[in-house]
């Protein structure tokens, strides 16, 4: 074991007591609510929890092969066209604020759900949608602040 | 363009790989006032680049080895986030822990305090620990049966792009860049390399580029550009694997432990997932790599264990790359160091006028290319200058954009233009601002989406050449469709471009798929590989993709359609 390393292991075993020492003591007397930690972190960023029922209806959303057939039976409303929820507007959650203002309402997805060959449940779908934008909220993300300019780093040691 | 062919004279350096590293190292240099040329036998960031994990990480796995690496890689991370907002995104990981981790919660939670000490080097938030119903509760996906978890934030980056804008920012500070140009020979003068023979692969012409000094950055080719100089660099190739989904099938990122004790992690990456990945000795072609069987299941393997239903999801494809670690014998793969190293040729192998960089790993390229311009300037006998790229930002991160505001401005739906300002930053409203107003919300692939106006922007200004280049500079091909739908109008409006004939066109759709076929049987399963292979018949069959040999060489490539937004 080289030196810096050796170094190392000493200040992490030292750092591994004082967070026993700490944090043992502290949660025998109260528990921080951890989740709502997380939402105060990346709550801005619509990192958020799933639920159970967003975790079952993930899978089928993916399977869409963007085969365009939904599009001629559930029709499209400006933008918005049936075969656009699956292939390119639900791909990421913190981005399915940018489809808060389209008319999900008049498109209809049971008839494109009906044709599909690959089973995506698009009435579904857009129900998902309809349940995280009142979750997670329809305002953009607030732009993340860069971090201050600090001097150059010297040379990098041993990874 | 990026090309500024024809330029005359020598230059004071010439890059040999233009990946993260030979990009950096190029602009890094043009800013301090070298005469630059950056070369690549490929694409920009085609090789290894093509194939990370697309993260700008502050270095947690190296609290065990060397803080004060953390702490560097920490400021250099907060360093690309402030030269390209735009890019970076954040990528928060739940870590769960079983009862049969090796290290335990109290551990994992101890090297996090420690890492939360130099995440605001990066703008980096602190760790949280989670109980178990909470980890749960955050991720219902987890295997149940965990003792608790703790989360950590890294910043995911577009690598591809990355390498765009450095290679767009070393041509504006004078560097000439081109792709698809392969060195096959070395100019010397004596022992000493004076320059590189090159060949076109797009027109097969042979030229001879002189410098004063040639940066190989080639990557897992670097080896090969050392002997042809009569220098020696040793490395060790790893392969790695990469399972690409064309959506994000989690909100956080999870790391898991593969049958071997490797770590390994699903990454939700803007709008994909990747998994990966796996890290292998490689003899072979680093530019000829197949994923296997035995790959994919090694992976899926892995993350089934912590996240059972993972194989209920459609994996897009796979993609596989070589690193280029430094030598060292009798050290497992993942216990290889990835550190870097620069070699001057002329001290270690009496070769005067080369200088390696190997080793090293996206996340350090900014400091790679730093030490290395250092090197290069005391070998070409130039007074030192100060790097300026810790402050100096890339294209498009001159300032943090509005995208409600680039929406409104353009009468632009809003999915167009989020999806803009994550890859053109401020300039996204110069690109619309030049566009034709019908072409800005023109889309020509549906899943990202990509318009008309954008595709026209990078082919123009961001060296495309080939359809494939297209997937690297603003994904277009990458989504559910996998191409089929937006190869054929891509490579039309490449077409419009650079006048190519129908014939031309035609040829690239047909290489474009079917090298895109080949890098996915061993991820097809089930049902979709039944409909994607219907799908691609029907294609063919309905003439939407031409045998180029059917295809009139005489004859302009029809005009590109699309579908305008809002129609």
């Amino acid at each position: 074991m080289d030196r810096r390393r050796a170094v190392s292991m000493v200040r992490l075993a030292g750092a591994y007591a004082r967070h026993v020492a700490t944090h043992t003591a502290a949660r025998r007397t109260s528990r921080p609510d951890g989740l709502a930690e997380f939402d105060r972190l990346y709550g801005r960023d619509r990192i958020t929890p799933l639920s159970p029922q967003d975790r079952a209806e993930l899978p089928s959303h993916g399977m869409c092969v963007a085969c365009g057939l939904c599009t001629f039976a559930a029709g499209r409303a400006g933008y918005l066209r049936a075969d656009r929820l699956p292939s390119q507007l639900t791909r990421t959650l913190p981005e399915l604020w940018t489809s808060r203002d389209l008319p999900y309402d008049d498109v209809d997805w049971d008839s494109g759900a009906e044709v599909c060959p690959m089973g995506v449940p698009l009435g579904e779908m857009r129900r998902f949608v309809a349940r995280r934008l009142e979750q997670d909220g329809v305002a953009p993300p607030p732009p993340q602040a860069p971090p201050a300019v600090l001097p150059l780093p010297g040379p990098y040691g041993s990874a | 363009m990026l090309q500024e062919k024809g330029a005359a004279g020598e230059f004071d350096v010439v890059v040999v790989g233009a990946g993260i590293t030979g990009a950096g190292v190029a602009r890094d240099a043009a800013l301090r006032g070298l005469k630059v040329c950056l070369l690549d036998q490929h694409d920009l960031g085609a090789g290894t680049t093509w194939g990370s994990s697309g993260m700008i990480h502050g270095g947690l796995r190296y609290i065990e080895y060397d803080w004060e690496t953390t702490r560097m890689s920490c400021l250099d991370g907060g360093y690309i986030k402030r030269i390209a907002p735009h890019l970076l995104f954040p990528v928060v990981f739940l870590l769960p822990v079983y009862p049969d981790d090796p290290f335990g919660i109290e551990k994992k939670e101890t090297a996090l305090e420690v890492y939360d000490r130099f995440q605001p080097y990066k703008a980096g938030r602190p760790h949280v620990r989670l109980t178990a119903e909470e980890a749960l509760r955050l991720e219902p996906g987890l295997r149940p049966g965990l003792k608790g978890a703790v989360t950590m934030d890294e910043w995911g980056v577009d690598a591809a792009r990355l390498v765009a804008l450095n290679a767009l920012g070393a041509r504006e500070s004078g560097a000439q860049v081109r792709t698809y140009t392969e060195v096959i020979g070395v100019v010397r003068e004596g022992r000493a390399v004076r320059g590189v023979t090159v060949r076109s692969r797009l027109s097969g012409a042979v030229e001879t580029i002189k410098a004063k000094v040639v940066c190989n950055a080639a990557g897992p080719w670097a080896s090969q550009l050392c002997d042809m100089a009569g220098a020696r660099l040793r490395l060790r190739p790893a392969k790695g694997v990469h399972l690409i989904y064309d959506r994000r099938i989690t909100n956080c990122a999870l790391g898991v432990e593969a049958i071997d004790g490797r770590d390994l992690l699903l990454v939700p990456h803007a709008n994909q997932t990747i998994l990966g990945t796996t890290d292998d000795d490689f003899y072979g072609d680093p530019g000829n790599l197949d994923v296997t069987d035995d790959e994919v299941e090694y992976i899926l393997q892995a993350f089934e264990r912590v996240f059972p239903s993972i194989r209920q999801y459609r994996i897009a494809h796979a993609n596989a790359a070589v690193r280029p670690t430094l030598y060292q014998w009798r050290r497992y793969e993942d216990d290889l160091s990835r550190e870097y190293e620069v070699f001057d040729h002329g001290a270690r192998d009496g070769v005067p006028g080369l200088v390696s960089i190997a080793g090293g790993k996206m996340s350090m390229f900014r400091k790679m290319a730093e030490d290395t311009v250092d090197v290069l300037l005391r070998v070409l006998g130039r007074p030192f200058v100060p790097t300026s790229t810790h402050t100096a930002p890339l294209p498009g991160g001159e300032s943090v954009v509005d995208v409600v505001e680039v929406a409104g401005n353009f009468s632009l739906p809003l999915p167009i233009a989020q999806r803009l300002v994550a890859r053109h930053g401020a300039r996204a409203e110069a690109l619309l601002g030049d566009a034709e107003p019908d072409e800005r919300r023109a889309v020509l692939c549906e899943c990202e989406p990509v318009t008309r106006a954008e595709l026209r922007h990078v082919v123009r200004t961001e060296s495309v050449e080939r359809l494939e280049d297209l997937y690297r500079r603003v994904r277009c091909t990458g989504g559910a469709c996998l191409g089929m739908r937006c190869a054929w109008p891509a490579a039309r409006v490449m077409g419009e471009e650079k006048g190519w004939n129908a014939r031309r066109v035609a040829e690239e759709v047909h290489d474009f798929l079917d090298a895109r076929w080949q890098q996915r049987p061993s991820v097809l399963r089930g049902a979709t590989a039944a409909q994607e292979q219907l799908y691609r018949g029907a294609m063919y069959a309905l003439g939407e993709v031409v045998d180029p040999a059917s295809a009139a060489s005489d004859v302009a490539a029809p005009a590109a359609t699309a579908v305008t937004a809002g129609d």
